[in-house]
């Protein structure tokens, strides 16, 4: 049963009133940091399985999200890592790579997300979580574990460099 | 921020929620985590005797120790600790049941409509280590949502037996009707449990169904799955409706019922993908304090009928 005091929650009712509210928008972030859904959606699942093993020590769902966010993120950075620089830039949307019916904006789309996949770690993860993840820069400075001031100037410096990129975009 | 700032970041941000649109999360995420929860023992019980000695002092420390490493940058996360310490320390440690022994396991149960009969999925807790027995001594028992029944009579015992990917559960009594989906009942909820397992032997005092593997979701699980609010859950409005479903046009259709009958509240959803395949459904809806009854079903593409109601009943605060 489901109670209303979240301190009260066992581990098991945590996980699935989080899993509600944040499992599909954490696969997404982590399939735009990584690319590939199926390891997007691993990582995920193992940032649930780290906040069920904390849950004692959380206890709080507010704190409980910033968790996930963060070992989310980590856990991209740790696929990346260990896959190698190789598959870093591998289009996710091979299938419709070409084809004749390529929609409008397609290709603009890829330029943006291969640009992006170019920028340095830190930059990425900053411009992803901010805006797909519309955090705001504590909440961000939380999940990469930075200052605020330096997430500021790691969003500047990205976008700065997308931005070229951006402009032919419609 | 300037306008061209303003520009670029309008432009990133479409260009990553079009990119997001295009991926399609599993449903069985919330399975596959319970799963890897279960394969290892808790890391949070080894620090239970610290819980006792100093929950303040632990709750801080946790958060440190705890929290995911943030990469080379370690000035992590100040806002964080202080949260940490302040929620801990008006938690009532200790009181709570021991939950990281307690292990929900996911049993199928049989459900009817219109003469049909198909599974759903329930959570239940236990305390056997054996994730395989654990769930099929789950799946023995009585569900929680009075609507569900399971084919097997009362008091059915079963025994797991493992070789390698295979398992044979022998039962101690037949299943009163339901014979083809009495087995896949099982053979659900064993794969279920464990992923490594790829065939089931189902053994009864009657008869022997060799190497069975899941049947397609499509014959044999309920097209509207309702779960939550969790059948007998005190919640807190706005009340969020999800479950997952296979249907016409991905719509489904929900209600609220009032403790009298009437219908208070009803509406929609547009599940993530439309039948054959299975797709995430939910709603939100307002409610005042009381007993309701939420109903989500589909409505028959041939005569607007409501086809496979499932319903929790459930308290709003």
């Amino acid at each position: 049963m489901i109670v209303d005091d979240a301190r009260a929650w066992t581990a098991d009712e945590a996980v699935t009133v989080l899993y509600g509210a944040h499992y599909r928008s954490l696969v997404r972030l982590a399939g735009l940091l990584l690319r590939d859904q199926a390891a997007a959606e691993e990582t995920v699942q193992d940032a649930f399985v780290g906040m069920y093993r904390r849950w004692r020590s959380l206890r709080d769902p507010e704190r409980a999200a910033a968790y996930l966010r963060a070992a989310t993120v980590n856990g991209c950075r740790s696929v990346v890592r260990r896959r190698g620089t190789a598959h870093r830039a591998a289009p996710l949307l091979a299938v419709a790579e070409d084809g004749p019916d390529l929609a409008v904006g397609v290709v603009e789309r890829r330029a943006v997300l291969d640009g992006l996949a170019g920028l340095p770690e830190r930059q990425r993860e900053v411009l992803v979580l901010r805006y797909y993840g519309d955090l705001s820069e504590a909440q961000i400075a939380e999940a990469l574990g930075i200052s605020p001031g330096a997430v500021k100037t790691h969003a500047a410096r990205g976008l700065a460099s997308l931005r070229p990129v951006l402009e032919r975009t419609p | 921020m300037t306008d061209i700032d303003d520009t670029s970041g309008n432009r990133l941000r479409r260009v990553l929620r079009e990119e997001a649109a295009t991926m399609t999360p599993s449903d069985e995420g919330l399975e596959r985590i319970r799963e890897k929860a279960a394969e290892e023992p808790s890391a949070a019980r080894r620090w239970a005797p610290l819980v006792a000695a100093a929950a303040v002092l632990l709750a801080v420390g946790a958060a440190l120790l705890f929290w995911p490493r943030g990469g080379t940058d370690q000035t992590a996360a100040p806002v964080a600790t202080a949260t940490a310490g302040s929620s801990a320390s008006t938690s009532p440690s200790g009181s709570t049941e021991p939950s990281v022994a307690a292990r929900a396991v996911a049993a199928y149960f049989v459900g009817t409509s219109e003469g049909r009969s198909r599974l759903y999925r329930e959570f239940a807790r236990s305390t056997v280590a054996d994730p395989v027995q654990a769930a099929v001594n789950t799946m023995l028992s009585t569900p929680a949502d009075p609507d569900y029944s399971t084919p097997w009579p009362a008091g059915t015992t079963a025994t797991v037996q493992r070789s390698g990917s295979a398992v044979q559960v022998s039962l101690s009594a037949d299943p009163s009707g339901q014979g083809d989906l009495a087995v896949q009942q099982v053979v659900y909820t064993v794969t279920g449990a464990d992923t490594a397992v790829t065939t089931v032997t189902v053994e009864t005092p009657a008869a022997t169904y060799p190497n069975q593997v899941r049947a397609p979701g499509v014959d044999v699980i309920a097209p509207v799955w309702l779960l939550s609010p969790a059948q007998g859950a005190t919640v807190t409005s706005p009340v969020k409706l999800s479950g997952t479903a296979a249907v016409y046009e991905a719509t489904v259709n929900w209600d609220i019922l009032a403790a009298d009958g009437t219908v208070v509240k009803q509406g929609y959803a547009t599940a993530t993908v439309g039948a054959p395949d299975r797709g995430d459904w939910s709603a939100s809806v307002v409610l005042t304090p009381g007993s309701y009854e939420a109903r989500a079903y589909m409505l028959s593409p041939q005569d607007g009928r409501m086809q496979w109601i499932d319903s929790k009943t459930f308290t709003v605060k």
